[in-house]
């Protein structure tokens, strides 16, 4: 099934001077991005660098101070239904029912997201994941790397156009890892999905990231398709070393 | 908002919670807990009826054995048969109130600890139809748990020689758990408000257990003078008058219409009987809309949970 998406020349995500205060304390400084559809785009920061917040409002959990979001063209303050119709989203260490199975668990996302053949559609869910057979399996008997799984069945299930994933990768074994890459690079595939991915494993962004975003002090400090920042960085062998010399050039 | 876009998540809600309720084994532990305290409720009302007849019997044949000829009938014969049921009220105002806050409490936080509250809040359904699903879903558990406690109490009176129910008590026995649902889905729905404003998963506890107290044993005593634990006898203020004076009269004015245990005392008696007070239309009333505004500010505390610190990474 093709991913709700409003036209194909409208910005996955776009942001226009997004600000956000807490507490009297400013966490993002006027935000400026726009993802095409079909991107895998990495959004990098050190730990409290405002990703987090940012993903809370890209997805309509918190109300931006200032600026302007639209995902799939339609706005996250005034347009939210329109926008949650569109998203799928996996937060950072969610655990889910530990006492409901597994589908009990995704029906309960599906109903809620407007599924209407939810049978079906979480078999066709689990057969993408290549996880069938544990439908009937209490979660609390579950892995990390198993309830991550469902984690992102409950995020495609509805077939988003934009899927916001934080930090998809943490507490993941190697093969854990290896197998969420191969996840998020299908999804964007062979379902067209554009997937916002908040990450600290800068290796894992090399390898399956179009583009990226870094995050400092709550400030957009660079952003461009992964193609011309390694051109940009010639002389730099891996990600880690661009990120950090973008990092020491924007810390006073 | 066409009204599918409003049943169907409140459906998926509600039976959401039941579901979970009945996996975490809360549904059969309530049922056990409110069935026992029903069983042992008639098991003493039925004990004390009947020791007292025997007392009677034996004292009327004494006494018509030393010649008295006038006895005065037993006075029991004219109490209800409702008047075994007696100390559900005591039980309902302590347990079940307990009960219904943890319920309502666990609603929600259970939600919050397996960080799913995101996840919830991010689907189209938004947030007033998130919680008014949970107020819904934590009513239909109680009022499925006083439905049981209900067929209990009906099913013990079956066994209980020469005792039986006619169809005015069997109602007035339904209308007893009906009002003793809307004062535990008071509770639930005050379990639910604090589980969602405070974030310190004790002290969401703890605000309205305080609350339960001041509503049941602090506000009562300020206003009629009465000690804690006689504020817990199901008596009407006529057979326990209130102290005079003109603080208690002051504080029976302002204080008086939060107490709603006695509310609820003297809705309980009425029901089952015990009392002859007229039915106080308005304290029914003045429950459902204490239940209502609880429910609507947990709403409202939900509104702002996105500002809350726990979103912000």
């Amino acid at each position: 099934m093709e991913p709700k998406q409003s036209s194909s020349d409208v910005p996955a995500i776009e942001a226009r001077e997004l600000t956000h205060a807490y507490n009297g304390h400013t966490v993002l400084h006027n935000l400026n991005l726009s993802i095409p559809a079909g991107e895998i785009f990495g959004f990098l920061g050190h730990n409290g660098a405002g990703k987090t917040t940012t993903m809370s409002i890209l997805t309509t959990l918190l109300r931006q101070t200032a600026g302007e979001v639209k995902i799939a063209g339609f706005d996250t303050l005034s347009q939210s239904i329109e926008v949650r119709k569109r998203i799928g989203y996996l937060p950072e260490n969610v655990t889910f029912y530990n006492d409901l199975t597994a589908y009990e668990n995704l029906a309960y996302f599906a109903r809620l997201s407007g599924v209407e053949q939810v049978d079906s559609k979480i078999d066709e869910t689990l057969a993408f994941l290549d996880f069938r057979g544990v439908e009937h399996k209490r979660l609390k008997t579950f892995s990390k790397g198993m309830r991550q799984r469902i984690g992102i069945a409950q995020a495609i299930l509805h077939d988003p156009a934009v899927l916001f994933l934080d930090e998809p990768t943490s507490g993941l074994d190697p093969m854990g890892i290896k197998n969420l890459r191969d996840i998020i690079l299908r999804l964007n595939k062979e379902r067209g999905m554009t997937i916002f991915m908040n990450t600290h494993l800068l290796s894992e962004v090399g390898k399956i990231c179009t583009s990226i975003g870094v995050l400092s002090m709550g400030k957009l400090i660079y952003t461009d398709t992964m193609e011309r920042t390694r051109r940009k960085y010639p002389d730099e062998a891996s990600l880690e070393e661009i990120y950090v010399r973008m990092e020491t050039a924007e810390t006073p | 908002m066409n009204s599918s876009r409003i049943v169907a998540p409140l459906r998926t809600i509600i039976a959401h919670e039941l579901r979970t309720l009945r996996r975490e084994g809360t549904f059969s532990t309530l049922f056990g807990i409110f069935s026992a305290v029903t069983l042992f409720s008639v098991f003493i009302g039925w004990s004390t009826r009947s020791t007292t007849l025997a007392i009677y019997a034996v004292t009327a044949a004494i006494l018509k054995a030393a010649g008295v000829s006038h006895i005065a009938p037993n006075p029991l014969l004219g109490i209800s048969t409702l008047a075994i049921f007696n100390n559900l009220i005591i039980y309902t105002l302590l347990v079940g109130a307990l009960l219904a806050i943890v319920i309502g409490h666990r609603s929600f936080v259970r939600d919050r600890k397996s960080g799913v509250v995101p996840l919830l809040l991010s689907r189209p359904a938004g947030r007033p139809l998130y919680i008014a699903g949970k107020l819904c879903g934590i009513s239909a558990a109680l009022l499925l748990v006083l439905c049981g406690m209900f067929v209990v109490s009906v099913l013990s009176t079956l066994f209980i020689p020469a005792l039986y129910l006619s169809g005015g008590e069997f109602l007035s026995l339904a209308a007893f758990y009906a009002v003793s649902f809307v004062y535990l889905a008071f509770f639930a729905a005050l379990g639910l408000l604090f589980g969602v404003y405070m974030s310190n998963e004790s002290l969401a506890l703890l605000a309205p257990v305080l609350a339960w107290i001041a509503v049941v044993f602090i506000l009562p005593e300020l206003s009629t003078g009465q000690n804690p634990v006689s504020l817990l006898n199901p008596v009407t203020l006529a057979h326990a008058p209130a102290a005079s004076g003109a603080f208690f009269s002051y504080a029976r004015a302002i204080l008086g219409p939060f107490s709603f245990g006695q509310d609820y005392t003297a809705l309980a008696l009425h029901f089952l009987r015990i009392s002859a007070n007229a039915l106080n239309v308005g304290a029914i009333l003045k429950l459902l809309a204490a239940s209502m505004i609880a429910g609507a500010a947990s709403v409202f505390a939900l509104q702002k949970y996105s500002t809350a610190a726990d979103q912000i990474a």
